[in-house]
């Protein structure tokens, strides 16, 4: 047999055949879309790391755990990069001072700004022309801009300010570079990233395979018997396989392809809308390798492929019909390696170090997705048999029966969605344990300059603002209760090293810290900020409008809509399983149902079955989902900064919502249930 | 005999094939009537529309005193599960549902207390020789079996009507015999009318009458052999 006889059976196989190679079709380029956006996200917070890689050349010298920078330059320069704030906008300022004629130049840039010269990004020009007063923060010449490779994102806001060596070179911080490299200072944080997406995507992956076999399975039945049929008119077994493989293949090519034009628009959406740590993503960064491209590409329509040949390798058929080989009821034992994978992530604790242990987290994880995925039909089964024996009306009882009948399907059906909550509330409680406070502990109002220790005398216009408290050494207890209390946000007594209150006045005077009280106006604290940044250039200066940013911890605080977009992607694959898994059920029972309903059967009441069938294993699943969610986050949070909470209310709200929503996005394939119950699926000719 | 169920000048298409073309019939309250035919030739096209199934692009159907083809979907749908029965020729059990609960069926869609219905669907078991067999899947049940579970099914609410549509062209003559003398008996005990669509001249000879159908039309009416 030619593939070309094999597609025109594809193609012409009736009015089931050509719903399923639609479904197919849409399946896989969903499923394709959704990988790829997935791996352009991770390709595009490594690019931002990368990006952000320059800012800490400085870090890198000082830092052993750091990778050195490549040392472009003999000369080298010395370079120094501030984290401020504009209205709460993070913004960076970078200072150089050129060491001799062959300086290192960051990226983005030509040649290093002279002393005097200042190199602006295009966000933050764009800023001062709507707040003038904000350019005395970058003293000089607006000679250069700041190109797209030295952003983390289109609009960030950054200042190279060209110094001397004299004006800097006493600065705290300041260090001689001889290069810019790509590794930040948080690196750690996004190697642990690493480690969080390879279990995110692992978790994003099953959904989406899920969903694939979903629609391959659609109007099975019918294929089969079809396939029955070219045996009994003289195809070998080989000719089968062939015609089965052509026809899911065909439609899976060409819904890979589909996949692939809609990830082009889709990562346009995607650098348009999603944000991460403020920003938004520069389009070149959510690009996808080109090896990882193929995999996807190739490695999705033969994986429709195997599956089909899975289906067909477990119904035997030979020139007299075929024989489903029946399946054997569920069994409990998956329950033991979901445990087996819950107690291994107890053992290893990403976020504590790189130790064999803490990286096998993702194994662990593996093994449970395994272990629920086994035991899910399990789960069905005793639900649906609890149902059977509760329901007092017929649609519950005919549900039930359903689910309890075969509920290896029903499991595949909404497998998708009970595991989407699963990776909800895993990330929200991962994501909830890392993230900082939301409270910077500063009333509003209050501008504080954390100058790292500097002489009284270098800050003189700042130290004369009435009610300022100073913090510092040589000065004694300089910290009253009353003047904590009326500018701090901490209560009494305050953790002042009792050494502070011996000094023998020969100490001479640092001050660490001013809290300098404001009338709250934005104008107030731009004021204390320029002269904060023109008095001690390396000063931290925070208000209340400032979200806090620490050891990298605002980088997870960033993670949360990425967060979100995950979960989204997960429910919106289970969704479309979901409503798969609904196609597929009505398919195979169109006779029966339309049956009943030629004997009188309500549609609602047909509605009601079917919805029920989904459902009731869905909720209850899920909630066993919700549980390994919060049991696995607390695993994979154990041995990080923050203390692993329970998720709030949203995230609850969130699943339900979620649920819900996928219910009604599965609802959109009941008018099918009218129409494949009408009068010509109870003909028999 | 007054009709109970009458089909006047029916006319119904599908696309381009006229399946009925004029054809009447009618059905006395307790009647058993046989509407026999080659395949194709529209007989299961005259029950459906005379069971209120399918609407006829012409014609009327009155049932009762009622007209009911100008009766909405809705309440068409309320007289079949009220007071008509079905039997189909294969494919009308819930393959998931044990055959006591396929029984009970139409009394739990009546809002019909589940230990009521079960208890009453298992009366029927022991009416139709289905001892034994109630918790047994519909898979699990031979031909003959499945089919006077359909029977029991069709009958349990006390319709005034049963229609049948080729109930025995999937059974060998012996089970075909039981179904249809079950089918035949209950009915007289009920003192349901029976509708009854085969191509087999041996099982319509089971009815009072029969009616031949051919290209649309009903062509000729004679008194059944029993």
């Amino acid at each position: 047999m030619s593939p070309g006889l094999a597609v025109r059976l594809a193609v012409a196989g009736g009015r089931e055949s050509r719903v399923r190679l639609v479904f197919t079709t849409i399946g896989v380029a969903i499923g394709v879309t959704m990988l790829l956006l997935a791996l352009a996200a991770v390709a595009g917070v490594f690019a931002r790391a990368e990006r952000s890689g320059w800012k800490d050349a400085a870090y890198a010298v000082t830092l052993p755990e750091l990778a050195d920078p490549p040392a472009v330059s003999a000369d080298g320069a010395l370079f120094l990069a501030v984290t401020d704030y504009y209205d709460g906008t993070r913004m960076t300022r970078a200072y150089v001072a050129a060491l001799g004629a062959d300086p290192p130049v960051p990226p983005g840039l030509a040649r290093l700004p002279a002393p005097g010269e200042v190199a602006l990004s295009p966000a933050l020009r764009a800023l001062i022309a709507e707040a003038p007063e904000l350019a005395a923060r970058f003293p000089g010449r607006d000679t250069l801009t700041l190109g797209d490779d030295a952003l983390t994102h289109p609009d960030e806001l950054v200042a190279v300010v060209g110094r001397s060596p004299d004006q800097i070179q006493n600065v705290r911080s300041t260090a001689v570079v001889r290069g810019f490299g790509t590794t930040p200072s948080g690196y750690a944080y996004f190697l642990l990233l690493a480690v969080l997406m390879l279990i995110t995507v692992a978790l994003l992956l099953v959904p989406v395979i899920v969903m694939i076999v979903m629609v391959t399975r659609i109007a099975a039945a019918e294929r089969e018997q079809r396939l029955v049929a070219l045996r009994l008119a003289g195809a070998t077994r080989g000719q089968i396989a062939l015609v089965a493989a052509v026809e899911t293949g065909l439609a899976a090519v060409v819904g890979a392809g589909i996949g692939a034009c809609l990830f082009l628009i889709g990562r346009r959406v995607l650098a348009l809308t999603v944000t991460l740590q403020g920003g938004r993503f520069f389009l070149d960064d959510l690009v996808v390798p080109w090896w990882q491209v193929l995999l996807v590409l190739a490695g999705v329509p033969l994986f429709v492929v195997a599956t089909t040949m899975v289906s067909l390798f477990r119904v035997p058929m030979n020139v007299l019909g075929m024989r489903r080989r029946p399946r054997p009821a569920p069994q409990a034992w998956p329950a033991l390696l979901l445990a087996v994978g819950v107690a291994g992530q107890f053992t290893s604790r990403p976020l504590a170090g790189s130790s064999l242990t803490d990286q096998l987290a993702p194994l662990w994880v593996l093994l449970q997705i395994a272990g629920f995925v086994l035991l899910g039909p399990w789960l069905c089964m005793i639900a649906g048999r609890a149902m059977a024996r509760l329901s007092r009306r017929a649609p519950a009882l005919i549900a039930a029966r359903r689910v309890a009948a075969d509920p290896y399907a029903t499991f595949r059906a909404i497998s998708g969605v009970v595991l989407a909550t699963w990776v909800v509330t895993y990330m929200a409680g991962v994501v909830g344990t890392l993230a900082p406070p939301s409270e910077s502990g500063l009333r509003p109002g209050v501008v504080r300059v954390n100058t790292g220790g500097v002489s009284a005398s270098q800050l003189g216009p700042l130290l004369t603002v009435p009610q300022a408290v100073i913090v510092g050494t040589g000065f004694g207890p300089t910290v009253r209760c009353a003047d904590l209390d009326r500018v701090v946000d901490v209560n009494c007594p305050f953790p002042i090293d009792s050494g502070w209150n011996e000094g023998d006045g020969s100490i001479p005077v640092t001050v660490v810290e001013i809290y300098l009280p404001t009338d709250g106006s934005l104008a107030a604290e731009n004021r204390i900020r320029n002269e904060a940044a023109a008095l001690v250039p390396n000063a931290i200066v925070n208000s209340d409008r400032d979200p806090v940013d620490g050891d990298g911890l605002a980088f997870f605080n960033g993670l949360r809509p990425m967060a979100s977009l995950a979960c989204l992607f997960v429910l919106v694959v289970g969704a479309c399983a979901l409503a798969a898994g609904m196609v597929g059920g009505l398919a195979e029972r169109r006779r029966p149902f339309a049956l009943l309903r030629a004997s009188g059967v309500r549609m609602s009441e047909l509605r009601r079955v079917v919805l029920l069938e989904v459902t009731a294993p869905m909720v209850i699943t899920s909630l066993i989902g919700v549980g390994l969610g919060l049991v696995t986050s607390y695993a994979a949070s154990r041995g990080g900064t923050g203390e692993w909470r329970w998720p709030d209310i949203t995230v609850y709200a969130t699943v339900a919502g979620g649920l819900l929503a996928a219910i009604l996005f599965a609802s959109l394939a009941l008018p099918l249930l009218s129409s494949t119950t009408r009068h010509n699926a109870v003909r028999y000719e | 005999m007054a009709a109970l169920l009458k089909g006047r000048d029916l006319h119904r298409s599908f696309g381009r094939v006229q399946a009925l073309r004029g054809a009447c019939l009618e059905l006395a309250a307790g009647e058993i009537v046989a509407v026999i035919g080659p395949s194709g030739s529209g007989k299961s096209t005259l029950l459906h529309c005379l069971a209120g199934i399918l609407a006829p692009d012409l014609g009327e159907v009155w049932f009762d005193g009622r007209r009911l083809d100008e009766l909405p979907d809705r309440e068409r749908a309320v007289l079949r599960r009220s007071e008509f029965g079905f039997v189909f020729q294969f494919g009308q059990l819930i393959p998931e549902l044990p055959a006591i609960e396929n029984i009970a069926l139409p009394l739990l869609l009546a809002g019909r207390r589940r230990r009521d219905a079960l208890a009453e669907a298992g009366t029927w078991l022991t009416r139709l020789g289905l001892d034994g067999l109630d918790t047994r899947m519909p898979g699990e049940l031979a031909g003959g079996e499945g089919q006077r579970v359909a029977l029991a099914r069709a009958l349990i609410t006390g319709p005034r009507i049963v229609f049948a549509d080729e109930p025995t062209g999937a059974l060998d003559s012996i089970a075909a015999d039981q179904v249809m003398e079950l089918l035949v008996d209950t009915a007289r005990e009920l003192g349901a009318g029976v509708l009854l669509v085969t191509h087999e001249p041996r099982v319509a000879a089971y009815a009072d009458r029969t009616v031949l159908v051919r290209d649309g039309l009903d062509v000729l009416a004679r008194a059944g052999a029993s």
